[in-house]
């Protein structure tokens, strides 16, 4: 395996702990007591992740040989599918809170916040993998 | 308006060569060598060197350019 693909996994794994640790130390912080039991998940979830992109990845090696994923095409691809969100989550956005005002919504919950930028990292993840096969 | 043509399915087949070995030998996907071959992507200068060596061809040999209708 080279080495930027182990780098760039335990990088991703480590982010997603971290991130994990955070939202765990966020809950203490407000209510403590209720992160019981949700540090085993973050841990063995993490695992799975990492271990499922290993084991796709010894796959597709084995049936595509020494033929790359990525090349110059899928990065122009990539830049242009960026490119594209970009626009679409700061027009969306805008959309989004021009409706907001006009249903004459005051405040918005951080919360909703949470799950937005959560669903923003959904779409493009899946936007990404799917602009990488094109 | 131009557009670049290439003959580049026609050599790779003339040589008896698989899309899979080439993609293989110039570290590119299969998925670039047909839109190339289709005519759907124009490979950037330095992919294009890499091909004319890999025919062992001249740039006019592999790509032509087209003048299209204005």
């Amino acid at each position: 395996m080279k080495k930027l693909t182990v780098f760039s996994m335990l990088f991703i794994g480590l982010c997603i702990a971290g991130g994990g640790m955070l939202g765990l130390y966020l809950i203490e912080l407000k209510e403590p007591g209720r992160s019981g039991g949700l540090f085993l998940p973050i841990v063995v979830g993490n695992l799975l992740g990492i271990g499922t992109t290993f084991i796709v990845w010894l796959i597709q090696k084995k049936r595509h040989g020494n033929v790359p994923t990525v090349d110059e095409r899928t990065l122009q691809n990539l830049k242009k599918f960026y490119a594209a969100a970009l626009y679409l989550v700061l027009f969306g956005s805008g959309g989004i809170l021009i409706i907001l005002f006009l249903m004459d919504v005051q405040t918005i919950e951080v919360g909703m916040l949470f799950i937005y930028m959560m669903v923003l990292f959904i779409v493009l993840g899946v936007g990404t993998m799917l602009a990488k096969r094109v | 308006m131009t557009k670049v043509h290439n003959r580049i399915k026609e050599v790779r087949l003339q040589k008896g060569i698989t899309q899979l070995q080439m993609a293989e030998d110039l570290q590119i996907t299969r998925q670039t060598i047909t839109a190339i071959e289709n005519h759907k992507y124009n490979p950037s200068l330095e992919l294009t060197l890499k091909l004319l060596q890999y025919f062992d061809l001249s740039i006019e040999e592999l790509f032509t350019l087209e003048e299209g209708e204005k």
